[in-house]
């Protein structure tokens, strides 16, 4: 160690060695001199003698210089004068590395900007203490939680039951707010390992029903909002929908719960307290519903022998914590999103493919002009991989500094994101170290990518025309155009992809925006309630909690009818809109001979006067009506295309249909029973839907007792929005039990579920916007170029009698060449593209000729007038001047 | 017959004999040059090609330290001084060296 410090010492301090060996060696000769005028000789005899006897110098100063190269830190030493030879090449040309930086820094800074958006969304980091001894379980059939325990107590420590809720929250003197809480069960911090950062957590009195002490557990941010960081907020009260709770925690900053990324929950109640008609000991994780049961594994067991002691008592399904894409597939959302996410993922790689080729278009067309630097330094024994090795070092330089500059960029693009998205889809994306590690990885690529095709065409110059010519002598001409259009090709290429997949992509969603539903989207609002029955001490629920609610819910009903401004009203268990986490039931005609599965359809719970608060036209047979209630047969009402996939001749009104379950039996209890159809209606589309109709079901919700639990109802009521908005508070508040938890008009709602879509859309036109502004600078600087490097030749036409018309045409002819051979395959894959993404029955574009053809039409024109101006230099080229020039 | 050095000379001796040198006193290439021919009796006549090579060499290891003053005749020269650790390096090269010498000698008297 100590030989290493010594000589890293004598290094700094002898780092002027060649100055120091020229003065030494002058010295040297010097005093040879004086030895020899001693002797007797004139100076002007010793002068030359002391020179000769000084020998070879340069051979010495190689030797010397091999001395300092050749020891210890040989590579080292090559690489600091490589970067400082790069820094300075980089700061003599300031205008080359300005663009380069500003290209580099939007390609790169967008690319962080995307990947910590999409990391946020698919890899959340764990809000729970070891999140890898925390599983989520899931199952189609409700569990008996408490024999469940029992008999896996070698598997789980303990279990937990949490599940989101909008509600609206007041607290005295503050504005009530809309606010996402969460159900769970009193075990859920202990079982997360995370606690309160002030007071406490739940404890067993608050699952227990008898207890009319309720306990509300509030988010950091929360109490620092609502309850102005209120120090003795412990024991405050707040009113949740219609219930009054008082506060007993408050959970650290950085708890944000654990529902999907997108959602900070704020506030947490025990779903006992919550709804007095859920019963803790039976846990519904039937898919589609919103809750979820965590469970904190015993110490040494793993996720798998988990598995294999649950599915042994009931059939479970065993996710782990960590795994989250998994673990909120359940919630419906992420294969969209995930289709959403790789398209953005990939458009922003390609933006920065894109910039990279910019930026070696222009790194090839300088390395041109420095042909006879590098023949120079290669004719003085510069070895071939030392000369790439020294381009590379130049273009990784610039990809850091555009590294720099671009982690910047995609703050401002995260903020951006944050300040225009709808607020649940506004989540953190830190910046942290695997962002950052990305970031570096793309550097890294993005450099060597754009040093190395530029270094491997420089290393072997033609020696001899680079060092006879003159600056403007460069590659052969054929080089030349190779490398004009790798450089020009793929820009336009990859911009003419993206803008077109975004054009067609925009113009699909703009058609969405006022798609053919089938249903009515103006002047109808919906909203979620409660209707919360405090239950007898002692018991989980009043036993006629169902009746009570659907006394309510008629009542309800009933009020709004008769309310101004209201034409219609009904209630349901889903919008029309939403066909995001809807579960689809494959379903058989019970005359059926063989089970021929069809597409599946997704079902909702209505009441009578649905189809017409919607407008959805009722084709054959009748509406639901005070008939259908429980003990009557089960009926329903199909879609039409169901009618079409189930009996495809006949006539489906009085016919039944049953659930076709996995294992090719039918039926079942419930919700999977026999159904007589009375009623057909008309399909409908939720707005990001353009592939065919999806058959549907309904069925009445007066039927049905299971809904009366944990899942909201929407009341959806036509008229006025803002005369609509106050009769559905009324209504549903002048009952004191009952209170709404959220409205919104279902343009809102379309409208928020259509974001993802619109941002990528305009993220793709955009870039792509972007990328073509970029191609054209680049085939401008082309052609330009090739115009100064011909204008000679310009001249010589011009004296033979070409008019201005014939070489603008010329040079114009030359520039379309390259955008014909880049857009035409650019064109193709964009519809490929499309045409691969019309399989998708979420989010087909619709591909119209009218779009396609002005994007094209757009990127002729822009690179006809990248290509104007040089030509229009060309053909004002004065014949005689250009030759008396040459 | 006087000599270059090298090839001839055994490789390091030339560095073991600057440190030698350099151990009564600082001294400058010249100087270093000269006192080597005397002192070997212009048998070792060490050119400019092989001496500031070493003295680089010598540098870099950090087993001389080289300063710029004042010559005798009032020209700027640069001094070498051995160092702590050029004089470990030269007892232990010179043991080395000796233990070598002996060895050959051993083979030329004794075959």
């Amino acid at each position: 160690m100590t030989t290493f410090f010594r000589r890293l010492r004598a290094r700094l301090k002898y780092r002027h060695f060649e100055r120091d060996l020229a003065r030494e060696i002058e010295t040297h000769r010097a005093m040879k001199q004086d030895e020899l005028e001693a002797r007797g000789l004139t100076p002007d005899q010793a002068r030359p003698r002391s020179y000769r006897a000084l020998g070879n110098m340069t051979y010495m100063r190689e030797e010397v210089r091999h001395v300092r190269l050749g020891s210890a830190g040989t590579v080292a030493d090559h690489l600091r004068s490589d970067l400082l030879d790069g820094m300075r090449s980089l700061r003599r040309s300031p205008a080359f590395t300005t663009l380069a930086l500003c290209v580099l820094a939007l390609g790169i800074g967008l690319n962080t900007a995307i990947f910590s958006v999409v990391k946020a969304v698919f890899f959340p980091t764990s809000q729970a203490a070891s999140p890898s001894t925390l599983v989520y379980i899931s199952a189609d059939k409700p569990l008996a939680l408490r024999d469940f325990r029992a008999a896996t107590q070698t598997a789980f420590q303990d279990f937990a039951k949490h599940g989101g809720q909008q509600a609206e929250l007041v607290v005295a003197g503050a504005r009530a707010a809309r606010r996402h809480g969460e159900h769970v069960s009193a075990s859920y911090f202990d079982v997360v390992g995370v606690r309160p950062w002030m007071g406490r957590g739940f404890s067993p009195a608050e699952d227990d029903p008898a207890n009319t002490e309720r306990a509300v557990v509030i988010s950091h941010h929360l109490w620092a909002e609502v309850f102005n960081s209120d120090v003795t907020v412990i024991g405050k009260p707040a009113r949740i929908g219609a219930l009054s709770f008082s506060v007993i925690g408050v959970m650290p900053p950085a708890f944000r719960g654990l529902s999907a990324p997108w959602r900070t929950t704020d506030f947490w109640i025990t779903s006992v307290q919550a709804i007095p008609t859920s019963d803790p000991a039976i846990i519904r994780l039937v898919t589609g519903s919103s809750h979820r049961l965590v469970a904190r594994l015993q110490p040494g067991v793993s996720v798998r022998q988990a598995a294999a002691i649950a599915s042994a008592i009931s059939p479970v399904r065993i996710l782990p914590s960590t795994d989250a894409p998994i673990a909120f597939a359940e919630d419906g959302v992420s294969r969209t999103i995930l289709i959403i996410a790789s398209v953005v993922m990939a458009t922003g790689l390609m933006v920065l493919l894109i910039a990279g080729v910019n930026i070696t278009g222009i790194i090839s067309a300088r390395a041109v002009s420095r042909q006879r630097e590098f023949a120079v330094r290669q004719a003085l024994g510069a070895g071939g991989w030392r000369i790439i090795q020294q381009r590379l070092l130049e273009s990784l330089l610039l990809a850091a500094g555009g590294g720099i500059a671009g982690t910047g960029v995609a703050w401002i693009c995260i903020r951006l994101y944050r300040a225009y998205s709808p607020a649940e889809l506004v989540f953190a994306a830190p910046l942290d170290l695997q962002v950052l590690a990305y970031t570096l990885v793309v550097c890294a690529c993005t450099g060597v990518l754009i040093g190395l095709a530029p270094a491997l065409g420089a290393r072997r110059p033609e020696l001899l025309t680079s060092l006879g010519g003159g600056v403007g002598a460069g590659l052969p001409r054929r080089a030349r155009r190779r490398l004009q259009y790798g450089v020009l090709v793929p820009q336009i290429l990859l911009s003419v992809v993206l803008l077109m997949v975004g054009a067609v992509y925009g113009m699909t969603l703009v058609r969405m925006e006022f798609p053919e539903s089938g249903y009515k989207v103006d002047g109808v609002t919906a909203a979620t309630y409660t209707y919360s029955d405090v239950p007898p001490p002692g018991r989980y629920s009043s036993v006629d909690y169902p009746d009570k609610r659907r006394t309510f819910d008629s009542g309800l009903l009933n009020r709004l009818k008769q309310a101004p401004g209201v034409t219609g009203a009904a209630l349901s268990s889903r919008l029309p809109s939403d066909h995001m986490g809807t579960v689809y039931t494959r379903w058989i005609a019970t005359d059926a001979m063989a089970n021929v599965p069809g597409r599946g359809a997704e079902g909702n719970h209505v009441s009578a006067g649905y189809f017409a608060a919607l407008g959805i036209p009722l084709l054959r047979g009748r509406d639901f009506d005070r008939r259908d209630v429980i003990g009557a047969p089960a009926v329903a009402v199909i879609s039409e295309s169901l009618a079409q996939e189930l009996w495809p001749d006949a006539d489906p009104i009085g016919r039944s249909f049953v659930r076709l379950n996995q294992d090719g039996t039918r039926g079942g209890a419930g919700y999977a029973q026999a159904r007589q159809v009375i009623g057909v209606v008309a399909d409908t589309r939720s707005p990001l839907q353009t592939g065919p109709n999806r058959p549907a079901f309904y069925t009445a919700l007066w039927q049905t007792n299971d809904l009366f639990g944990e899942l909201p109802i929407f009341v959806i009521a036509s008229g006025a929005p803002a005369a609509v908005m106050e009769a559905l508070r009324t209504a549903i508040e002048s009952d004191p039990l009952g209170h709404v938890l959220a409205m919104q008009t279902m343009e809102e709602t379309i409208a928020r579920e259509m974001y993802p879509f619109r941002a990528a859309a305009w993220l793709l036109g955009v870039v792509g916007v972007a990328g073509i502004t970029l191609a054209a600078l680049g085939l401008y600087g082309v052609v330009a170029q090739s115009v100064a490097q011909q204008t000679r030749e310009f001249g010589i036409r011009a004296t033979l009698g070409a008019s201005r018309r014939d070489i603008v045409r010329l040079v114009l002819s030359r520039g379309a060449r390259i955008a014909v051979i880049a857009a035409v395959p650019g064109g193709i894959i964009g519809l490929l593209c499309l045409r691969a993404a019309t399989r998708w029955a979420d989010l087909a574009p619709i591909i119209d000729p009218l779009t396609v053809v002005t994007v094209l039409g757009f990127i002729a024109a822009v690179v006809m007038a990248a290509c104007y101006i040089p030509a229009r230099r060309a053909g004002n080229v004065d014949p005689a001047g250009t030759l008396r020039a040459e | 017959m006087a000599r270059t050095v090298p090839p001839d000379l055994l490789p390091g001796t030339l560095d073991l004999l600057i440190l030698r040198v350099l151990v009564s006193e600082s001294m400058h290439g010249y100087g270093l040059a000269q006192r080597l021919k005397v002192l070997s009796k212009d048998v070792l006549q060490v050119g400019e090609s092989s001496l500031y090579p070493a003295l680089q060499r010598l540098l870099l290891n950090g087993y001389v330290d080289a300063e710029w003053g004042p010559s005798d005749n009032n020209r700027k020269a640069r001094y070498y001084t051995l160092t702590k650790a050029g004089r470990k390096h030269l007892a232990a090269e010179k043991a080395e060296f000796e233990g070598l010498v002996a060895a050959i000698r051993l083979v030329l008297e004794n075959a």
